[in-house]
C-alpha cells in the first residue's frame, strides 16, 4: 500500500436513494486503484427509505472508520438542507460542494428552510461554499441519477483529493462499479470542468 | 445485492464491505455450510455467501426461518463434521441463546463460528447490546476484528481456533466493522473443501445433554476454558506495539484499536505509549495482560460497546494484587452511549493521561434542518393497508391498540398514520396482544406483523392465541419478502438462498391449520376492498371472542419494480389533473405519499422520478384528480401482487 503521509476526509451527505453509497465506493475505489488506502463507513437498513444519509470517506493514512466532528476536509452534499445537518463534520475553512435542490421530507406540515436562507447561513459559516446544480446538469446529460458523479468531479477540481484520486482512476472505478458507465463518466467530466472554471473565477 | 467482489480472483487488493470480507474469509478457510436470518448489520455476510454458492455450487447456504433455527442448523452441520458459519444481528443471539449455550457443552466436531453483529448507536435496532457478554456467559471464545481491515483474517483465525479446540467461537462485529469498506487482499479459495461432505459419528455421552452427561462436560468445559485463555495470550492477533518501557498502556479491543491508534497519533503520542491490540479478547488473555501491565502506572481501555474487557481486567488485577490505574468506559472516561467516535475517545484519553487537548471547533449554522426520518416508500402497499385499516376500525367503532412489530411497517409509527402503539421485538405484536386481549375491556388488540416476521416468531404466538381464545385482529403484511433488511426471500415466497425453487408456505393455510376460523386474504393495494374485509373481521372478533387473521398481500413496490425491469414490463406514472384537484391536501397530509407534494397554491403535484405506479392515490382522491400517463398493463398489475425476490 502506498503511503504519502497525507489524508483526506470527505463527508458525503444526502437523502436515502440518491446513490451516496455508490458515490463513496467510486471515490474510494479510485484511491485504492492508485495503490492508496481508503476507509468508507456507511449505514444500511433503516437509513435507506428516504431518510437522511451520511457516509464517511477517508483516504490515505487513517485508521478509524469515522471522521471526527470538525475534522472533515470536504463536504459533498446532494441536498441543501442535509448540508446544514452534517456541516459539523468538517473543519473551518473546509470546502462544501452542495446541490442546491431541496427535497421536502415526507412529513405532513414540516417547516423547510428555503435556499436563499441556507446560502446566506453558509456564507457566514467560515467554509468555502460551492452551490451547484448537479441534478440539473446530470439530467441535461441524460442521467439525473448521476448527480453524485458530478459532485465527485467538482470536488476533485476544487480540492485535488490529496493526489490520491485522479480523473482516470475515477473513470476506471465507474467502469467497474456503476450501471450506465458512459453517461456517468460524462457527468463526472462535466462536474470536473465546472469545478475547474469555478476555481479560475 | 450481489456482492460480486467476494469472488475476486486471488492475489488482488479489492475494496470490500467488512461483511463481504468476512464472507471471503469463510470461503478462504473452506466452510461447507452457512446459515442466517437477516438482520442489520450482519446481512451481507450470508448474502455474499449466497452469491458465491450460486456461482461455485458450494458451500451449502440457507436463509433460515429465525436465528435459533439458523444456529441449530449450523451446529448440526458442525456436529456432522462440516465447517459451518451462522450469522445474525445482536438481538438474533437472544433468540438463538438456547442452542448457543448447549454448543459449549457438547463442543463441535468441525469448526462452528457464530457471527454476532452488534449495533451500538442503534442505526437499525431496538437496543444496544454487547454480545461479548454471551461469550463470557456461555464459555465461548470471542474474536473481535480490529476493524474491517482485519475482518477476513479474523474470520480465518476464528475458524482455526474453533478447529483447534473443537469448540464454537463467536465472531463479534459491529456496524463500523460490517458496514465499512476497505481494501482487502484476496487469497485462494479451496473449492474441494467447500464441497466436502460430513459424517456424524455417534458419541451420546457428548452429544446428549442429559444431566449425567452434562455434569461431566461442565468439568471439561471449565478446563478447556483455561487452556483457551492460555492460548490467547500467545495468539498473533493479540499483540502489542510501541515502547515496552512506557509507563502507560492503551488497550484497543477489536475496533477500539483503530480509534486508540488514531487518537494516540493525533495527540502525538504514538512512539511514547505502549498499545495492546486485543482481537480475541474472550476469555481474557490473562498472562498477556499481566505481563503488559508490569511497570505500568496507567492503563486505558478503548472498546466498542460495554466496558467488558476493562471490567474483567480490573477483577484480574484485584486477584493478582496488581496496583495500576485502569480507566475507560467503566469509570466514565468514555461514554457508554452510542458508538465509538474519535470525539468521544480523544478527550477521555487526554484527560486520563493529563495532556492538553481541545476539541476542534466546527463551523456553525443557526438554521436547523427539517427532521428527515426514513419513510414508507412511494407506492408501498403498507400505506394502503394502514389507510384502510384505520377507516375500518373507525367504522366498526372500536378503540384499537396497535401492537406493531419489526419491519418496514414499523415506520407506521410516524405521522400521519401513528398506527404502532408497541414495537418491542420480532413476534412481539401477536405476543403482547395475547396478554392484552385477556385484560382489556373496551379496546381491541390489533397485531400488525410482516410475513417474514410471521414465520420467524409469529407462529407460536398465533398457536397460543387460538389455544387460549384470545380475541384479537391479526394483520399479516405479506409483501413477498423480508424488505427492511434488503429483500431476502423467506419461507413464503418459494425460492431459497441458493436460488432454487421450493414450496411456498401460505400464512393462510398455516393459520387455518392452527385452528384460526376467520382467516382470509386481501389485496393490499385495494383500499376499499380491504376496508370491507377488515370491518367484517372486527365484527367476528367482537362477537366470537376469538382471533381473526387477515393476510394483506401485495409486493413490496421496490421488489415489483425490480421484477418488472427484468421482464421488460413498464409501470405507469401518475399525474395530477389540475382542473380536478381542489387543494384539499388529503393526499399529501392524510395519505402522505412521498412522491406527492403541495405546490404553492396547495394543489398536489407528483414527482415523476419518485412515482412507482402503484395507483393508490387514485383510490383515495375524492375528486379523481390522479390519472395515469398511460393505463397500467395487466402484466404490471400482476407483478404488483406476485413479485418475489431472486
Ligand atoms: C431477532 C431479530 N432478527 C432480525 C432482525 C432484523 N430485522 C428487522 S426488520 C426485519 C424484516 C422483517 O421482515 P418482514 O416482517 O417481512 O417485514 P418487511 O420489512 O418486509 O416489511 C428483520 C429481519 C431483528 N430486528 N430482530
Ligand atoms: S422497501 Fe418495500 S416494504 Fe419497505 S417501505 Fe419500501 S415499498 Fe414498503
Amino acid at each position: 500500500m502506498k503511503v504519502n503521509g497525507g489524508k483526506v476526509d470527505v463527508v458525503l451527505a444526502g437523502v436515502g436513494g440518491q446513490g451516496i453509497i455508490t458515490m463513496a465506493s467510486v471515490l474510494a475505489d479510485a484511491a485504492v486503484n492508485q495503490g492508496y488506502n481508503a476507509i468508507v463507513a456507511e449505514t444500511h437498513g433503516l437509513s435507506q427509505r428516504g431518510g437522511t444519509v451520511i457516509v464517511h470517506v477517508r483516504l490515505g493514512d487513517v485508521e478509524a472508520p469515522l471522521i471526527m466532528e470538525g475534522g472533515g476536509d470536504l463536504l459533498l452534499s446532494l441536498e441543501a438542507t442535509e448540508t446544514l445537518r452534517y456541516l459539523k463534520y468538517v473543519k473551518k475553512g473546509a470546502i462544501v460542494v452542495m446541490d442546491m435542490r431541496i427535497i421536502r421530507p415526507p412529513l405532513p406540515n414540516v417547516e423547510v428552510p428555503q435556499l436563499p436562507e441556507i446560502l446566506e447561513e453558509l456564507e457566514k459559516a467560515e467554509v468555502e461554499v460551492y452551490p451547484v446544480n448537479a441534478v440539473g446538469e446530470a439530467q441535461a446529460l441524460g442521467n439525473p441519477r448521476a448527480a453524485n458523479m458530478y459532485l465527485i468531479g467538482y470536488g476533485l477540481a476544487i480540492h485535488g483529493y490529496g493526489g490520491m484520486v485522479s480523473i482516470d482512476s475515477l473513470k476506471q472505478a465507474i467502469m467497474s462499479r456503476v450501471r450506465n458507465p458512459e453517461s456517468n463518466i460524462k457527468v463526472l467530466l462535466k462536474g470536473y470542468n465546472d469545478g475547474l472554471n469555478a476555481v479560475k473565477r | 445485492m450481489a456482492h460480486r467482489e467476494v469472488l475476486a480472483e486471488p492475489g488482488r487488493r479489492v475494496l470490500m464491505l467488512g461483511n463481504v470480507a468476512l464472507a471471503r474469509g469463510a470461503l478462504e478457510y473452506g466452510i461447507g455450510f452457512a446459515s442466517a436470518y437477516p438482520g442489520t448489520p450482519s446481512t451481507e455476510i450470508v448474502e455474499a455467501l449466497s452469491y458465491a454458492a450460486r456461482k461455485l455450487k458450494a458451500p451449502y447456504v440457507e436463509w433460515s426461518t429465525n436465528e435459533k433455527v439458523a444456529l441449530e442448523a449450523a451446529y448440526g452441520a458442525a456436529l456432522a463434521g462440516v465447517p459451518a458459519l451462522v450469522a445474525m444481528k445482536h438481538v438474533g443471539v437472544n433468540v438463538a441463546a438456547d442452542p448457543l449455550f448447549s454448543s459449549a457443552y457438547t463442543g463441535v466436531r468441525a469448526p462452528l463460528v457464530v457471527v454476532s453483529a452488534d449495533d451500538p448507536g442503534m442505526h437499525s435496532s431496538q437496543n444496544e447490546q454487547d454480545n461479548r457478554w454471551y461469550g463470557i456467559h456461555a464459555y465461548i471464545p470471542v474474536v473481535e476484528p480490529a476493524g474491517a481491515q482485519e475482518a477476513k483474517e479474523a474470520m480465518i483465525a476464528a475458524f482455526k481456533l474453533s478447529e483447534e479446540f473443537n469448540h464454537p467461537v463467536i465472531l463479534r462485529t459491529s456496524t463500523r466493522v460490517g458496514h465499512t469498506r476497505v481494501p482487502v487482499e484476496t487469497g485462494e479459495i479451496p473449492l474441494e473443501k467447500l464441497k466436502a461432505k460430513g459424517k456424524f459419528k455417534k458419541e451420546p455421552t457428548r452429544t446428549t445433554l442429559i444431566p449425567a452427561h452434562a455434569r461431566k462436560l461442565r468439568v471439561e468445559l471449565l478446563e478447556k476454558w483455561d487452556r483457551i485463555a492460555k492460548r490467547l495470550s500467545e495468539h498473533p492477533l493479540n499483540s502489542a506495539e510501541g515502547p515496552e518501557d512506557s509507563k502507560i498502556l492503551v488497550v484497543g479491543v477489536g475496533l477500539g484499536y483503530r480509534f486508540a491508534k488514531e487518537s494516540l497519533s493525533y495527540l502525538g503520542l504514538s512512539d511514547k505509549v505502549r498499545l495492546l491490540k486485543l482481537s480475541i479478547p474472550v476469555p481474557i488473555p490473562e498472562e498477556l495482560l499481566l505481563s503488559e501491565a508490569e511497570g505500568k502506572e496507567k492503563i486505558f481501555f478503548v472498546e466498542e460497546g460495554e466496558p467488558v474487557i476493562e471490567t474483567l481486567t480490573k477483577s484480574l488485577f484485584f486477584d493478582k494484587e496488581v496496583m495500576v490505574k485502569v480507566a475507560g468506559k467503566g469509570n466514565g472516561y468514555i461514554t457508554k452511549i452510542g458508538e465509538l467516535t474519535l470525539e468521544k475517545v480523544l478527550p477521555g484519553l487526554a484527560k486520563f493521561l493529563g495532556v492538553n487537548y481541545t476539541q476542534p471547533d466546527p463551523p456553525r449554522v443557526e438554521l436547523t434542518p427539517p427532521p428527515r426520518p426514513p419513510a414508507l416508500c412511494p407506492g408501498c402497499p403498507y400505506r394502503a393497508v394502514f389507510y384502510a385499516l384505520r377507516r375500518a376500525l373507525g367504522k366498526a367503532r372500536v378503540r384499537p391498540i396497535y401492537n406493531g412489530d419489526i419491519g418496514c411497517y414499523s415506520l407506521g409509527v410516524l405521522p400521519p398514520f401513528q398506527m404502532q402503539d408497541t414495537i418491542v421485538e420480532m413476534g412481539g405484536s401477536i405476543g403482547l396482544a395475547n396478554g392484552m386481549s385477556h385484560v382489556v375491556e373496551d379496546q381491541l388488540p390489533v397485531a400488525i406483523i410482516g410475513d417474514s416476521t410471521f414465520f420467524h416468531a409469529g407462529m407460536p404466538g398465533l398457536a397460543n392465541a387460538v389455544y387460549n381464545k384470545a380475541p384479537m385482529l391479526i394483520v399479516v403484511l405479506d409483501n413477498r419478502t423480508t424488505a427492511m433488511t434488503g429483500h431476502q426471500p423467506h419461507p413464503g415466497v418459494g425460492v431459497t438462498a441458493m436460488g432454487e425453487e421450493t414450496m411456498e408456505l401460505d400464512p393462510i393455510k398455516v393459520a387455518k391449520a392452527m385452528g384460526v376460523e376467520y382467516a382470509t386474504v386481501t389485496d393490499a393495494f385495494d383500499i376499499k376492498g380491504q376496508e370491507k374485509v377488515f370491518v367484517e373481521a372486527i365484527e367476528y372478533v367482537k362477537k366470537e371472542r376469538k382471533p381473526a387473521l387477515i393476510v394483506a398481500r401485495g409486493a413490496c413496490i421496490l421488489l415489483a419494480i425490480a421484477n418488472a425491469r427484468r421482464q421488460a414490463v413498464k409501470y405507469p406514472v401518475y399525474y395530477v389533473d389540475e382542473e380536478a384537484c381542489t387543494a384539499c391536501g388529503l393526499c399529501y397530509r392524510a395519505f402522505n405519499c412521498p412522491a406527492i407534494s403541495p405546490k404553492d397554491d396547495g394543489k398536489a403535484t407528483i414527482d415523476p422520478l419518485l412515482c412507482t405506479g402503484c395507483g393508490e392515490c387514485v383510490q383515495i382522491c375524492p375528486y379523481n384528480a390522479f390519472k395515469p400517463e398511460e393505463e397500467p398493463s395487466e402484466e404490471w398489475l400482476k407483478i404488483m401482487r406476485t413479485a418475489k425476490p431472486r
